[in-house]
């Protein structure tokens, strides 16, 4: 198996002072979906920013066996929290297609990529609305979808789940399953996770403490109230 | 429709911008006053008004602590409010991002105004929002205690469209359209 990320100690403090991240080191292989898990202010959005090159970070990050470059990101899509963060469009047909022509994409290719990914995410119906007019449910979706539209190799989400009543769940959780990408899931739904993901990390305070696989993890009541999880 | 629309919206944001740079603070008043007057008797409701009068309101009175002065600077801040928000309103974006070419050199000039369009709606939820919190919160609005928790209102409402800023920065340049 090729590594898709690497991290090697890679530590992190907002202040100079106090490290958020310490010394974390994780490898993730292709095809594998890992989901990374922590009680609030464990740091794992904190971790996928530092592996994303959002901040200035000590340590090592590598993608696809290589450091993290223009081409090496270009194979990565990232899903935050808040959807609005991402679709600003006008619709989202557009918001699909944008990335595609910023890649020199013709107009005509980028909405026949577009289409099927709409598809997928079940919203090839409300192509042209725009995202503001769509469900929290819907514009998650959404914004999976427009990293789909990339075919990216590895795909980021951060708190996928959060404010989804049980219905947007479970659409969720099928169209992760659906994905050949490698898949890294920052959450603490582990309802959610165990539908999604093979294996977790597990973060308490700044650190990386187990990696297991998700069963063992559910069935590890301990150790989730050690970390706030339950 | 499309053409008079976008006609209709890039009159204003002209004529906003020659308000802004040369209109004395009379003028500003006059414009002020009638596209709020036009605002109010289309929305039917005044409430959208008060976090921007606040803003105005807020600004002007750390320029008066500042230098004893108040510049027009509040006002422009108002007319610019009040002119941006129905322009963007009245743009039709659709017809305009299907009709520009991606490549051309029209296109950034477009997904600028896009992203003032987006902070614009981002500004007024986060703006109602804070609004919405503090009238909850605060039962008697003109105590000591409610003119404090209106500048905690007020500092939470900078961070978190701050904050939103800076996610929707780093979610864009992740896509690629920073570079």
């Amino acid at each position: 198996m090729s590594p898709v990320l690497e991290l090697d100690n890679v530590s992190f403090s907002f202040d100079g002072k106090t490290d958020v991240l310490s010394d974390i080191s994780l490898r993730i292989d292709q095809g594998e979906m890992v989901g990374l898990v922590g009680g609030n202010g464990a740091g794992k959005s904190t971790l996928l920013w530092c592996a994303l090159g959002l901040l200035h970070h000590r340590g090592t990050v590598r993608l696809f066996g290589q450091k993290r470059n223009a081409e090496s990101s270009h194979r990565v899509g990232v899903v935050f929290q808040n959807p609005e963060d991402q679709l600003f469009m006008p619709t989202l047909l557009e918001d699909l297609t944008l990335p595609l022509f910023n890649r020199g994409i013709a107009r005509e290719e980028a909405v026949a990529r577009a289409d099927p990914a709409l598809q997928q995410a079940g919203l090839a119906s409300l192509s042209n609305k725009s995202a503001r007019q769509l469900s929290l449910g819907q514009r998650k979706r959404a914004a999976i979808a427009a990293e789909l539209v990339c075919s990216p190799d590895l795909l980021i989400l951060d708190e996928p789940t959060a404010e989804l009543d049980g219905r947007a769940r479970r659409e969720l959780a099928a169209l992760l399953q659906s994905l050949p990408a490698t898949t890294l899931i920052a959450s603490h739904d582990l309802e959610f996770l165990a539908q999604t993901v093979e294996c977790v990390m597990a973060l308490e305070n700044g650190k990386l403490r187990k990696s297991v696989g998700i069963l063992q993890f559910i069935d590890d009541t301990e150790l989730q109230k050690q970390l706030y999880l339950r | 429709m499309t053409v008079a629309r976008s006609t209709l919206s890039i009159l204003i944001l002209c004529g906003l911008v020659v308000l802004v740079v040369h209109g004395n603070v009379v003028v500003l008043a006059v414009a002020a006053t009638c596209a709020a007057s036009i605002e109010v008797a289309l929305r039917r409701t005044i409430h959208w008004l008060f976090p921007i009068l606040l803003f105005c309101a807020v600004l002007a009175f750390l320029e008066w602590i500042d230098h004893r002065t108040v510049s027009a600077l509040p006002l422009k801040a108002l007319v610019s409010y009040l002119a941006i928000a129905p322009a963007l309103r009245i743009m039709p974006w659709v017809a305009i991002v299907r009709s520009v070419p991606p490549r051309s050199r029209s296109f950034p000039p477009v997904l600028f105004l896009l992203f003032i369009r987006h902070f614009t709606l981002i500004l007024r939820d986060e703006a109602m929002r804070s609004l919405t919190a503090y009238r909850l919160a605060v039962p008697h609005p003109f105590r000591s205690c409610g003119i404090r928790a209106l500048a905690y209102s007020l500092g939470s409402f900078f961070r978190r469209c701050l904050l939103r800023a800076e996610r929707f920065y780093a979610a864009q340049l992740l896509r690629g359209l920073a570079e």
